[in-house]
């Protein structure tokens, strides 16, 4: 009986030996798979915010770039083809209507060029705000002769900060780029509008349409949109059908971009 | 009761047909972890025959304690080469200084008088169980990079931890429970090898899991 006894606790002490170190094996292995998950989520972090601050830094410098242009443009080309145009005015001819030919068309470029420096001034765009800026960008697009547009704009629609003014008409130009190089499309609607929780941009086409799954799996131009509409805590949705045009509408919340 | 008391054997014959199965790179830990495994595999399988089964080869039954002695000797000399891979402290290089020296006087005692004492089981058992503790303190403190169920070295300390600590009082009882026996106290030491058998294979397991890790 005894020997019985001191059988059964031996393999009893065993036993319970071998739990303890289950136990602790367990233990540490949930403890440590715990901060794990943990370290995931932090690197995860780190490196949204590293390509936030990288997709900022080349907004920037591509802000920078455009000024100069845009100064270069206005300051020097534009400058001498008013030179151009006033020295062709002043010139004796003998074939007026070959002169007023190319003056009307010298006077286009400057008409054209001096848009343009519009367009790409980061300073101009911040000082008239975003309606402005699409107003005038859509009236480039008209003088086009390819192109009927409208501008709806809602009186509510709330004033945006001035680095993210300019980040949503750059958003705005790549759109109407993408609708002038692959659309084929003629006629454009742009609504500025709000309710009660969102305001909103929405571009309208109605050119030919994509296919925006595949478009999303091979092309930068949508993700580039989507990119820097995430940087101004905006929300881009691309609704599309082959043949049916296409509409892009950037959603972001009232309350992340006062003044 | 035959596969009981001969688990230790076929546990780390398992191991070894893993091996051969999976075929994993044999390089760095996983090199002498399949030394370990095959060391003792084939001295399971001398004291078996020396002492368990020796009429197999016509042999008289003889002491197997040489094999036991020698098979700790070797057990220490490759998992000092593979906790040396592992761990970075310089606290565990102490630990192996003050385990060195009592470990070779007791080597060359055992050798000299072929005593039936397993205390340099039970030494072994508690530097083994330090280092596996050292390692589970450098992974907490360390940046947890890794998810902990696929990291080979895990399985593989855990199985060492599992083995080493269980056995330790096994080890250190042996000689108690020997004298029990012989004062009709216990009456069957055998049960306590079985054990030792079990935990052996579970540990086994442990190193198994670790083949299947990916490298």
């Amino acid at each position: 009986m005894q020997g019985i006894s001191s059988d059964i606790i031996i393999v009893f002490a065993g036993t319970f030996l071998l739990l303890c170190i289950f136990g602790f094996v367990f233990y540490f292995v949930i403890a440590y798979n715990k901060r794990h998950r943990e370290y995931l989520a932090e690197k995860e972090e780190i490196i949204k915010s590293i390509e936030q601050q990288k997709l900022q830094s080349q907004i920037e410098i591509q802000e920078q770039i455009l000024k100069v242009i845009s100064g270069e443009i206005h300051d020097n080309i534009g400058q001498i083809l008013s030179l151009i145009s006033l020295q062709l005015n002043s010139l004796p001819t003998t074939d007026e209507e070959k002169l007023e030919e190319t003056i009307l068309l010298l006077d286009n470029v400057i008409t054209d060029l001096r848009g343009l420096s519009k367009s790409m001034d980061p300073d101009r765009v911040m000082l008239v705000g975003i309606t402005e800026a699409i107003a005038h960008e859509l009236k480039r697009l008209e003088r086009t002769g390819k192109y009927s547009t409208q501008l709806y704009v809602d009186a509510d629609f709330v004033t945006l900060s001035a680095d993210k003014t300019i980040i949503l008409y750059r958003i705005f130009q790549e759109i109407i780029n993408n609708i002038i190089k692959h659309s084929k499309a003629n006629n454009v609607v742009v609504t500025v509008g709000c309710n009660e929780n969102d305001n909103f941009l929405i571009i309208d086409d109605n050119g030919i349409g994509f296919n925006v799954e595949q478009e999303n799996k091979t092309g930068l131009g949508l993700s580039n949109i989507t990119q820097r509409a995430k940087l101004i805590g905006a929300q881009a949705e691309v609704n599309s059908l082959a043949g049916s045009g296409t509409t892009i509408k950037l959603i972001f919340s009232k309350n992340n971009n006062y003044v | 009761m035959f596969f009981l008391e001969n688990l230790d054997a076929f546990s780390t014959l398992f191991v070894l047909v893993l091996f051969l199965f999976k075929r994993p790179k044999i390089k760095g830990v996983v090199l002498w972890l399949l030394l370990y495994v095959f060391s003792n595999f084939i001295f399971n399988i001398i004291e078996l025959i020396i002492f368990v089964y020796p009429q197999l080869l016509g042999l008289k039954s003889t002491n197997n304690l040489l094999a036991y002695h020698l098979s700790c000797i070797v057990n220490v000399y490759i998992l000092y080469n593979f906790f040396c891979l592992i761990l970075h402290s310089r606290v565990t290089r102490f630990v192996d200084l003050f385990f060195v020296v009592p470990f070779i006087i007791l080597s060359i005692f055992n050798f000299i008088y072929l005593k039936r004492t397993f205390t340099i089981y039970g030494l072994t058992s508690i530097w083994v169980v330090i280092k596996c503790l050292s390692y589970y303190a450098e992974k907490f403190k360390a940046p947890p990079k890794e998810d902990l169920l696929t990291s080979r070295v895990f399985w593989m300390v855990s199985g060492f931890f599992l083995y080493y600590a269980v056995a330790f009082f096994i080890f250190m009882a042996y000689d108690f429970i020997t004298e029990g026996v012989l004062n009709g106290v216990i009456t069957n030491i055998l049960h306590i090898w079985l054990v030792h058998n079990v935990i052996l294979a579970i540990s086994c397991c442990f190193y198994s899991r670790s083949i299947l890790c990916k490298e």
